[in-house]
């Protein structure tokens, strides 16, 4: 049986590294201010 | 004050996680994938909410000439269009399984791309070195009229062609409770991301600005 996993946890993913990484650029940028 | 702020967020996030993984109802037919919706869904729905800030600090620079307006803006606009981006790649994720194929000229697909491509428009705009008021004033205009393609993108669903809309969302309310509340739980933690992340950016832009002496 097919459950489409890999869809979702490619998804969760994704979204995760771009919005941790938008939050590891701006602390960053923030603290060489 | 900021720390604690993250933590919660923090919080609110790892438990939407845990709602959306184990506590969400599996759909037939669609499985794990079903689940993409409740990223999907409230990531647009904090884009929205975002640009709408991008159009409020829009109105509010061109009555006040305040750079403060203006950074709120900025913050927004980026926040915005970061989920937008999310929205337009997640979205395809979930239709490849679910429609067959990742992408379908549809009213709605459309005018959410048009809405990213504009901001995109609004970035380089932003990064062509005119003087500081200038770019405000300019972004502040774009802001505004960026945002009408908003109700476009809500009605869309009506709009055209009833035949070949892919959209399932009208009647979310009808929805068994065991999708509603995490979903709204989940609506709810994306909203709280989006203003802890304008916060942050807003704080960032405010230093920059201070940096090169504008404030």
């Amino acid at each position: 049986m097919y459950n489409y996993l890999e869809y979702f946890l490619a998804a969760l993913l994704i979204v995760f590294i771009v919005i941790f990484s938008w939050f590891l650029l701006n602390i960053k940028k923030l603290k060489n201010l | 004050m900021n720390l604690s702020l993250f933590i919660l967020l923090l919080i609110v996030m790892l438990s939407n996680l845990v709602s959306i993984i184990f506590l969400t109802p599996m759909v037939p037919d669609q499985e794990w994938a079903q689940k993409i919706f409740y990223l999907h869904v409230p990531l647009a729905w904090a884009g929205f909410l975002s640009y709408f800030f991008v159009m409020l600090a829009g109105f509010g620079y061109l009555f006040s000439k305040k750079l403060e307006y203006d950074r709120i803006g900025h913050a927004a606009a980026e926040i915005g269009t970061i989920f937008t981006g999310l929205v337009l790649v997640t979205g395809p994720i979930w239709a490849t399984p679910v429609w067959g194929k990742p992408w379908v000229w549809e009213p709605r697909l459309i005018t959410t791309l048009v809405l990213f491509v504009i901001y995109a428009g609004y970035f380089i705009l932003r990064n062509v070195g005119i003087y500081r008021q200038r770019v405000a004033l300019i972004s502040a205009i774009i802001g505004i009229i960026a945002f009408l393609d908003i109700p476009i993108i809500f009605a869309s669903v009506n709009f055209w062609a009833a035949e070949i809309q892919s959209h399932p969302q009208m009647g979310m309310s009808k929805q068994p409770s065991g999708i509603l509340s995490p979903f709204l739980f989940s609506l709810f933690a994306f909203t709280n991301l989006m203003i802890t992340m304008l916060y942050l950016r807003m704080k960032v832009l405010y230093l920059e600005d201070k940096e090169k002496n504008y404030v």
